[in-house]
């Protein structure tokens, strides 16, 4: 090597700069709890490819002036804490541009745009174009100080005390219901001259103007200015770059259950029909706990409620159950008796390959938690008229406060829709083309007879640390203890997409344990005939492809590993054969066969008696 | 979508995923921007705004096929551009401003651990084409092989060793120019 290379050579191996270990990991931590509450934030206009227009990164203050319509004053409070130095509220422009902002740092919105702050609670600020705010550390949370303008405010973490100030008002979040604030609450603070306003969109928020205070609902607003109140909430939200969202937000709530469910009404009184000749098939339940009052209302078909914001529940479809109250928002009468009558959507029967063909039964809903409960589509509730799956209700009843979940779920729920719907169905059957699982002709091939001693035992400090670092909390998979020349943990069984293949690890499993996932990544039922009930430990990867229709969407939209230890990179794995050949690898085969499929019919229903 | 739905800017599998990506190669994005900025500041503003970005508007096609790749072309752009718009702003301030800048342990703006030396390397690798900068600080921080750069970044071991060797030419030039700050 020539002198004058090894020269810029040695430059570059000394003088390249290297990360301070000991500055990283603070960084990236704090990097990762800003990332965690950014989860939900608001969508910019433009979906702009990293590599193709490179932003400039986070600026600070004097860094910021000329790229944005935002004007930052300098933080000139002295005697901030040494705990706040880490701590910022992110601000993004108009143009996307990113900035941080400390606490008690002035931030006026001077341009034609506006901008969103986030705070480090996971809330989000919307602000007004010729807006002017801060924002600070409170003993038990955070404070927005508006000095003018609007903004419109996303609380999102429970727990954490988010207030906002004006000269005349306080705005609260603090003492609201929990549930409420699980969802999360936002609204809107104006602050001008002449007084304040603040309006709820959703959620609830108790505001102070001097020693009075109120605590507001959806669509509820106060006001000290007359100004600002002569202006409906709809024209005040307007400029929001999410108007049209906070709106259907608000439309959402207001015809969601606080509004379109009617007065709870005796449910005796209505039911006389119970009179009437049995019952065909599942006859009325008439023993045991049932709800003793219900609201039963039509949804407005145009107005359905819409999930929360950062909700996977609620909305239109939704079921919630809470002691001795059961909420349906908006739902099928269909869904509601596929609910009642604990059978699952047909799709996922594929995953449950039990042979008697009702597919999963709810057994694992719960108090206190919203559900989605799909769509009944016409193919496990049969018959009846074209309302039972057109028209949906909004039902609040009252039982028995200690009646469980799967009482509430089903044979109250039955009873009431017996009562209210004048409901009577019978189940029939259909035999539908399946698979079963069986040993071939080779015996089983590539398992290993489980024993107890094989799995468990000590793990040590050095590969709890390495698993961290990987950040998997799982048990410790075949793989992984190969890997670390441990042992794998009792029982069960992993698998998610790995690269192009489906991976799936049993410990102590039958082998007709692969049963269900095949039935999920095919879309077809298949049982298990096997009749082996030895465990053994093995590992199974399939490629996925049109044989796997299920597997392949997963793939399509994006699912993939998480990282393991001892866990090849997808980018490096080959592809595993399909399937049916992988099911033969194993020694077992698939037979085409018959099963019953079950369906309910619908003999007779009426709308619902009035409240 | 609905406008409900389009509220929604990082749907959960998203974001769980997202974390996962983070624990696997924030460290390579970190240490890959401080090698270029010199700066703790830039690479955390760094490893923020590429991350937040992919929570944002999702993972890119380019990043699903290789990530590690991606996200490393990705800090080495965004640290040219922090480099870079450090140095038009430093063009414009005043020089007596800047000294005093220098003369403190921190600074607000700039880089806070760089020897003279350190400096002037920094400014010259701004000037390099991004592609021999991914190959440099892959060599020289990372401690990559020339094949093992050839494989991240999709080119044969023979390009690797003349990008590098054309980049440590240019550098030594630069590093020579009183142009060079």
């Amino acid at each position: 090597m020539k002198p004058h290379a090894r020269k810029i050579e040695d430059i570059l191996k000394d003088s390249l700069p290297s990360a301070p270990r000991g500055e990283m990991e603070p960084a990236l931590d704090r990097v990762h709890a800003r990332l965690q509450a950014d989860r939900y934030v608001t969508p910019r206009e433009s979906e702009a490819h990293i590599e193709a227009a490179p932003v400039p990164a986070w600026s600070r203050p004097a860094m910021r002036v000329a790229a944005a319509a935002i004007v930052i004053a300098a933080a000139v409070w002295a005697g901030a804490s040494l705990r706040d130095q880490n701590v910022y509220a992110v601000l993004e422009a108009a143009d996307g541009s990113l900035y941080r902002i400390a606490a008690q740092e002035t931030i006026r919105s001077s341009g034609a745009a506006g901008a969103v702050l986030s705070l480090a609670d996971g809330s989000h600020v919307e602000i007004r174009s010729q807006s002017e705010l801060s924002w600070d550390h409170a003993p038990d949370g955070m404070t927005i100080r508006l000095d003018a303008g609007s903004i419109i405010v996303s609380a999102r973490k429970p727990g954490r005390q988010l207030y906002v100030e004006t000269k005349d008002m306080t705005v609260a979040l603090a003492g609201v219901a929990q549930a409420t604030k699980a969802k999360g609450t936002t609204f809107l603070v104006n602050s001008a001259n002449d007084g304040s306003r603040v309006a709820v969109i959703e959620g609830e928020a108790r505001v102070r103007e001097r020693s009075v205070e109120t605590t507001l609902h959806p669509g509820e607003e106060v006001s000290t200015s007359p100004t600002l109140s002569a202006r409906t909430l709809k024209e005040e939200i307007g400029w929001s770059r999410n108007a049209e969202a906070h709106l259907a937000v608000l439309a959402s709530f207001m015809k969601g259950i606080a509004t379109t469910s009617g007065p709870l009404t005796p449910l005796d009184r209505t039911s006389s029909a119970l009179q009437a000749p049995a019952a065909q098939g599942r006859a009325a339940v008439t023993q045991g706990p049932r709800f003793e009052e219900a609201s039963v209302r039509e949804c407005d078909p145009d107005n359905l409620p819409s999930s929360p914001i950062g909700a996977r529940g609620g909305g239109a479809n939704s079921l919630l159950m809470t002691p001795g109250r059961l909420y349906v928002q908006c739902m099928t009468l269909a869904t509601l008796i596929r609910t009642a009558y604990e059978y699952g959507p047909f799709d996922l029967e594929f995953m449950f390959g039990s042979e008697d063909g009702r597919g999963p039964r709810n057994a694992g809903m719960r108090l206190e938690a919203v559900y989605g409960l799909g769509v009944e589509d016409g193919r496990r509730v049969r018959g009846g008229p074209d309302w039972i799956g057109d028209v949906r209700y909004t039902i609040e009843a009252v039982g028995d406060p200690q009646a469980t979940a799967a009482t509430m779920r089903a044979p109250m729920l039955r009873d009431l829709l017996e009562r209210r719907f004048q409901l009577r169905v019978h189940v029939e059957s259909e035999q539908i083309p399946a698979y079963a699982l069986v040993v071939g002709p080779g015996g089983l091939k590539g398992m290993k007879p489980f024993r107890e001693s094989d799995c468990g035992g000590e793990v040590s400090d050095a590969v709890k640390a390495e698993r961290a670092r990987k950040g998997w909390r799982g048990p410790v998979l075949i793989t992984e203890a190969a890997y670390f020349g441990i042992k794998p943990s009792c029982g069960g069984a992993y698998g998610e997409t790995n690269g192009p293949n489906f991976h799936i690890e049993f410990a102590s499993s039958t082998p007709g344990a692969i049963a269900g996932t095949i039935g999920g990544s095919m879309g077809v039922r298949v049982i298990d005939r096997t009749n082996i009930t030895d465990r053994f430990t093995f590992m199974w990867d399939f490629g996925i492809d049109e044989q796997t229709p299920r597997a392949l969407e997963d793939l399509k939209q994006g699912k993939t590993w998480t990282p393991k230890p001892g866990w090849d990179s997808p980018m490096t794995i080959p592809k595993a054969p399909s399937i049916l050949a992988a099911v033969e690898q194993l020694g077992l085969k698939l037979e085409p066969i018959r099963v019953p499929r079950e369906f309910i019919v619908v003999d007779r229903v009426e709308r619902p008696s009035p409240n | 979508m609905s406008p409900v739905a389009a509220f929604h800017r990082a749907p959960e599998p998203l974001a769980d995923e997202l974390d996962e990506v983070f624990r696997e190669h924030s460290r390579l994005v970190y240490r890959t921007a401080f090698s270029v900025t010199a700066s703790a500041q830039d690479a955390e503003d760094i490893v923020q705004t590429l991350f937040l970005q992919l929570l944002r508007r999702g993972f890119p096609p380019d990043f699903r096929k290789n990530p590690r790749g991606y996200l490393y072309r990705a800090a080495i752009n965004l640290a040219l551009n922090v480099v870079k718009s450090r140095r038009r702003r430093e063009s414009v301030v005043d020089a007596a401003r800047r000294h005093a800048a220098t003369d403190s342990p921190t600074t607000a703006d700039g880089p806070e651990h760089e020897t003279d030396l350190q400096r002037r390397l920094v400014a010259a690798i701004a000037q390099l084409n991004p592609r021999a900068v991914e190959m440099l600080v892959l060599r020289y921080e990372h401690d990559a092989s020339e094949a093992e750069i050839g494989r991240l970044l999709g080119t044969s071991r023979a390009v690797v060793a003349v990008t590098l060797f054309r980049a440590r030419a240019r550098l030594k030039k630069l590093l020579r120019s009183k142009d060079t700050p």
